[in-house]
């Protein structure tokens, strides 16, 4: 048994990391699901796990993390994702000072410690304003398909001010704005500021240190993170696949607990 | 000492936190005596001991605020949005009487809103006792202040309070004091011995049970913790602070410990801060009460006395207790609390003591968010520890 696993269970997303002894990545997976429950789990693992040509019996240990991390029964221990996105985030980039991951109904800023360690963290889960799930109602208020939502944003020259506190209020105003003619491209950039702006606040609860990396399927999107960098004034570290930060991360604990 | 022995002792406790108006109520069905709700925090319940009348310090309740929204703002603390929707549902009009402490603005509404709201049987009045502690004459004015107090109650109960007889309620109120203090002693030396659900449940009975069995259960218990041995100590040890004027729900309680942590102590207001200060038993007794309300060992937001002693006072408390960190329990719309809290982040972060923000509601919500939260902190500690 010479490998490790991570998975991570979101609310919208369960992903498999799958690392060797020398925390090479040898395979990965992300599922889609409209409810997240253990079956999606397993599937993303007998993917990866299929993708790398192993079988269960080859991983040593297995962290589970995220939202629902205790409701698999086929982990050794679980792992706050607070703690593998910050593991995570510094095995991509060493020296990573602050992590932000937005999700697909959470958020999160991580201050990490010189040694890689979690300092401090903040979390919104009160709400889905700001998130992965926002995005979606908002493009879905603009009839829009989501993956068009940040390069179009990033074309306005005037965006609208749109409500940063929640999504139900702000899908009012940008159904309002529609009403009123206001151009979609000025909307579409509106609705990235107000996620900027909410995630800036909670950066701000924690404090920034540079560099800055971002994690969560909502790293993707390139009109919130352009608008993160302005507001932040810092460029900002993205992987090439930022939603499996978390199962990374599960996955390096998964090994360091390996003989 | 069995397990089923200490079970037993801790009984008439559980029973009378976990329904602690029906305790009262029986106590009063029983003939027994009339009862007077008193508001949190400084209220000295001696008085209406002393005049034959049964103490009890309100507390939150598990149901939603529903009826009450038609009298009281979303953005006032749960134990007040609780207390007006119980009135407004008709679940205080047991009590003969209602004291409320002038200590914030929304216990100050609240009392307003609940002489409104409550029928003529049960009579109210709003004490004020000083809130600036450095000015000239604040005792005299706390004493005159208790001296109207005590005519309310004198005239409630239908007979005067003599001194005596307060300074008898006086000396019980310490010994209980002494006793609460000697189990969370026993506590801090090895937390095991009780857990904090029960600690709190402990203090929370004391509150709402005739005062004279209440210190002859505790002494009972007491006896029986002494014979525990200490245990082995597991988990990282950690302060619980905040809640200046109600207990934390039960379900947050048990979630914290649930993640693997000790608590070694605290200064919730149902736990170390109830029972930190004894008033003295020389002198006249209602002037003793007065230096009990004005004393500022244990500092309190809601008072001002030129300093904001709370952050530093914290910063003792938990390296006195041994943690290694700190749990801060800050209930929603608590607007003293949130005044102190900046201070006591920047004297934490100088302490170099890690803390943990939980903010609490009324409504619980999001118990996996905190969930998660606490993990993520005990993660945080235990990875600074190797």
């Amino acid at each position: 048994m010479t490998y490790a696993a991570g998975v991570d269970i979101g609310s919208l997303t369960a992903k498999s990391v799958i690392v060797d002894r020398d925390c090479h990545v040898v395979a990965y997976r992300v599922v889609q699901g409209l409810i997240v429950d253990e079956a999606a789990a397993s599937e993303s693992l007998s993917l990866a796990l299929a993708e790398a040509g192993l079988d269960r019996s080859d991983i040593g240990c297995l962290v589970t993390t995220g939202y629902g991390r205790s409701m698999v029964g086929f982990g050794d221990r679980n792992v706050t994702e607070i703690s593998c996105h910050a593991r995570g985030a510094h095995f991509l980039f060493p020296g990573v000072r602050t992590v932000m991951d937005i999700g697909g109904q959470d958020s999160k800023v991580i201050s990490l410690s010189p040694d890689g360690g979690v300092g401090n963290f903040a979390m919104n889960d009160k709400c889905a304003a700001g998130t992965g799930r926002f995005l979606e109602v908002m493009a879905q208020a603009l009839d829009l398909p989501i993956s068009e939502m940040g390069p179009l944003s990033l074309r306005s020259e005037a965006p609208a001010s749109i409500s940063s506190i929640c999504t139900v209020f702000a899908e009012s105003e940008v159904i309002s704005l529609k009403a009123r003619g206001r151009s979609r491209l000025d909307i579409v950039a509106g609705i990235h500021e107000a996620i900027g702006r909410r995630m800036h606040s909670l950066v701000k609860q924690v404090g920034m240190g540079r560099p800055v990396a971002m994690s969560g399927g909502v790293a993707k999107n390139v009109g919130v993170v352009r608008v993160l960098e302005r507001l932040m004034g810092t460029d900002i570290l993205r992987p090439p696949e930022p939603q499996i930060v978390g199962a990374l991360g599960a996955a390096l604990f998964a090994r360091e607990a390996l003989a | 000492m069995s397990d089923k022995r200490l079970e037993r002792a801790l009984a008439p406790f559980r029973e009378a936190a976990a329904r602690p108006y029906d305790t009262v109520k029986a106590c009063k069905a029983s003939g027994r005596t009339q009862v007077v709700g008193c508001s949190p925090m400084h209220f000295p319940e001696e008085l209406i001991h002393a005049a034959g009348m049964l103490p009890v310090v309100l507390q939150e309740t598990e149901e939603p605020v529903t009826e009450g929204f038609a009298h009281v703002h979303p953005f006032f603390c749960g134990i007040t949005r609780n207390a007006i929707d119980l009135a407004a549902r008709g679940g205080l009009d047991f009590f003969d009487g209602l004291i409320y402490s002038d200590i914030c603005i929304q216990n100050r509404n609240a009392a307003l809103s609940l002489k409104h709201i409550l029928p003529k049987g049960v009579r109210m009045a709003l004490a004020q006792f000083p809130t600036v502690l450095s000015r000239d004459g604040v005792f005299e004015d706390t004493l005159r202040e208790l001296g109207k107090v005590r005519g309310f109650i004198e005239n409630l109960a239908g007979r005067r309070i003599e001194d005596q007889a307060l300074a008898e309620s006086i000396r019980l109120f310490n010994r209980n004091r002494g006793l609460l203090r000697r189990l969370f002693d026993l506590c801090r030396e090895s937390p095991g011995r009780l857990s904090m659900r029960d600690r709190q449940i402990v203090v929370r009975a004391g509150m709402v049970m005739p005062r004279e069995e209440y210190g002859r259960l505790l002494a009972g218990l007491a006896t029986e913790l002494e014979a525990v041995e200490p245990m082995t100590r597991s988990g990282q040890p950690l302060f619980l602070s905040g809640h200046l004027c109600q207990g934390p729900k039960l379900d947050i309680v048990d979630l914290i410990e649930g993640t693997g942590v000790e608590i070694v102590d605290d200064d919730l207001y149902t736990g170390r801060r109830y029972f930190a200060l004894d008033a003295e038993t020389d002198g006249p007794p209602l002037e003793a009460l007065a230096r009990r309300i004005l004393d500022r060992t244990v500092p309190v937001p809601t008072r001002s006395d030129g300093e904001m002693g709370w952050a530093g006072y914290l910063v003792d408390r938990i390296r006195q207790s041994g943690a290694r960190g700190a749990i801060l329990l800050i209930a929603k719309y608590c607007e003293p609390h949130l005044f102190v809290y900046p201070f006591m982040k920047a004297a934490l972060a100088e302490a170099g003591i890690p803390y943990l923000m939980l903010e609490t509601e009324h409504e619980v919500v999001s118990l996996e968010g905190m969930r998660t939260r606490l993990q993520a902190f005990v993660e945080m500690l235990d990875r600074k520890a190797i």
